[in-house]
């Protein structure tokens, strides 16, 4: 069953169409990568995914009640605002402030900051975080509220290839732990083909689905090709 | 000599700008659009002069005039080719001339012209007093009420969107009530104060207080109290009201920070 269906949907801006004849599904628990070249549309597909953009033409149909924690890229935050680590994941539950009582609230923080190893720096401005517990502390905001899609833009964006790596094993950790749908957004195919269980790849407007393991070493070089 | 209650009733007006002003000024220096709030004032006090040159109710045209800066600046207009500021310097030099025609033009707002600037909070009539009282009120329930949103859309625009929280919507509140405060500013403290209170209390605050929290209370507290000292000033030494309160703020940012450097040293 899925819970995200895109059929025979075009996205774009006005009349300009980025991509075109988009179907696909997403399914319950799905680890998804969306690869592409920088301009392919990645984020355009998502913005349509997380219901920012509205398709020129076709449909993107939802399960009822569908949930998402989004995590940006760092770039787009405005870090100059003075915030604490605790304040920005709190920014989660704001939807939610409503109902939650203020005990009940910082309790879920608290627990979701303890999860990703940066409740010693609950304190500390957003802004002076190194990047790492930076990248933890949105992740925590994103999965505070406990939502059923995890959507992450670029997530390994300007890391060096350790770094990448112990990013996507921490995407991967959440995935296994929280038993949430995953959908990851990446210009470099390798460094999401050993975690993700499928593969969007983007190319000439045109976006299709792999199963992660049935990507052969040719499909990839010519990824490669069009991404250099 | 002037009654005590009557000085009272404009200093309160004066207080209430500056708070109102400094709270902005905190979303507008974290955000980094202190010019584009600068020529927002400016395009308003265009509408302001504007007013007086056709004889119609400055505050209205003031009004229409903060309209058209408000989706300026919301709609987010830009060109690939040119970079956002340039837009910005265009609105602000652009509004700059025409209030200088304006005012060069008719003998009302030449009148006017030292006011527009500096303010003459003494002249300020019984129903601006009023206006100021409801726009003030209306602003701390707006914020009060929505305080979640703005913060949300301000520090990360792309996912309070995804929490359902539509950017453009809630700029367009915050423009908004900018403009209000501007409006009610021009006649009574002058543009150089709505100037000078979105920038030096949040700039100076952050320097002192690391905690945003601490920020905005100590923003709109020295506010308040360098209104009271620079209205004092300007009384005493028959000073233009707007310029000699921004200044008052200015060296009371300055002695704090030095005397916050000295003891956390």
């Amino acid at each position: 069953m899925g819970i995200i269906e895109l059929s025979s949907v075009y996205i774009g801006y006005k009349k300009n169409i980025i991509l075109e004849n988009v179907n696909f599904t997403i399914s319950n628990n799905d680890f998804i990568a969306i690869v592409g070249p920088n301009g392919s549309g990645k984020t355009t597909l998502l913005r349509a995914i997380l219901k920012k953009l509205k398709p020129i033409k076709g449909e993107v149909s939802y399960l009822e009640k569908l949930t998402f924690g989004y995590v940006p890229q760092i770039s787009t935050v405005e870090e100059f605002f003075p915030f604490t680590t605790y304040e920005v994941v709190l920014m989660g539950l704001f939807n939610k402030l409503n109902f939650l009582g203020k005990e009940e609230a910082k309790q879920k923080v608290l627990g979701v900051l303890d999860y990703f190893n940066i409740a010693d720096v609950k304190d500390k401005i957003f802004r002076e975080l190194s990047d790492g517990n930076k990248r933890k502390a949105l992740l925590a905001r994103a999965l505070v509220s406990e939502p059923k899609v995890l959507v992450l833009d670029e997530p390994t964006a300007n890391l060096d290839i350790s770094s990448e790596k112990a990013t996507m094993d921490l995407i991967k950790k959440v995935y296994d732990d929280k038993k949430v749908t995953v959908i990851v957004v990446s210009h470099q195919i390798k460094t999401v083909i050993n975690h993700a269980k499928k593969v969007l790849i983007i190319k000439d407007k045109k976006v299709k689905l792999y199963n992660s393991k049935e990507l052969n070493e040719q499909q990839i070089q010519n990824f490669f090709q069009v991404n250099a | 000599m002037l009654s005590l209650s009557f000085l009272l009733e404009r200093l309160i007006i004066g207080i209430f700008s500056s708070v109102m002003l400094s709270y902005l000024g905190v979303y507008i220096v974290f955000r980094r659009i202190v010019f584009v709030c600068i020529a927002l004032a400016q395009i308003i006090t265009c509408g302001y002069v504007f007013g007086l040159f056709v004889n119609i109710n400055p505050y209205f045209t003031s009004f229409i005039f903060s309209l058209i800066g408000i989706l300026l600046f919301t709609l987010n207009i830009h060109s690939d080719k040119l970079p956002k500021e340039s837009i910005t310097a265009l609105s602000y030099i652009t509004s700059l001339c025409l209030s200088m025609i304006f005012i060069a033009k008719s003998a009302q707002a030449e009148s006017y012209l030292l006011n527009v600037f500096s303010g003459d909070i003494l002249t300020v009539e019984q129903n601006e007093v009023i206006l100021s009282i409801v726009v003030f009120v209306l602003f701390f329930i707006v914020q009060g009420l929505f305080h979640k949103q703005f913060v949300f859309t301000s520090f990360d625009p792309e996912t309070a969107e995804v929490h359902g929280y539509n950017k453009f919507f809630w700029d367009l509140i915050f423009y908004s009530l900018l403009s209000l405060a501007f409006i009610t500013t021009i006649k009574t403290t002058g543009i150089i104060f709505s100037f000078g209170f979105v920038a030096i209390p949040a700039a100076f605050a952050t320097l002192v207080f690391g905690r945003i929290k601490r920020i905005f209370i100590y923003s709109c507290i020295c506010s308040s109290f360098s209104t009271i000292g620079g209205f004092v000033i300007s009384y005493i030494l028959d000073l233009p009201t707007g310029p000699t309160i921004v200044l008052t703020s200015f060296c009371l940012w300055t002695i704090i920070l030095c005397v916050n450097k000295v003891f956390t040293r």
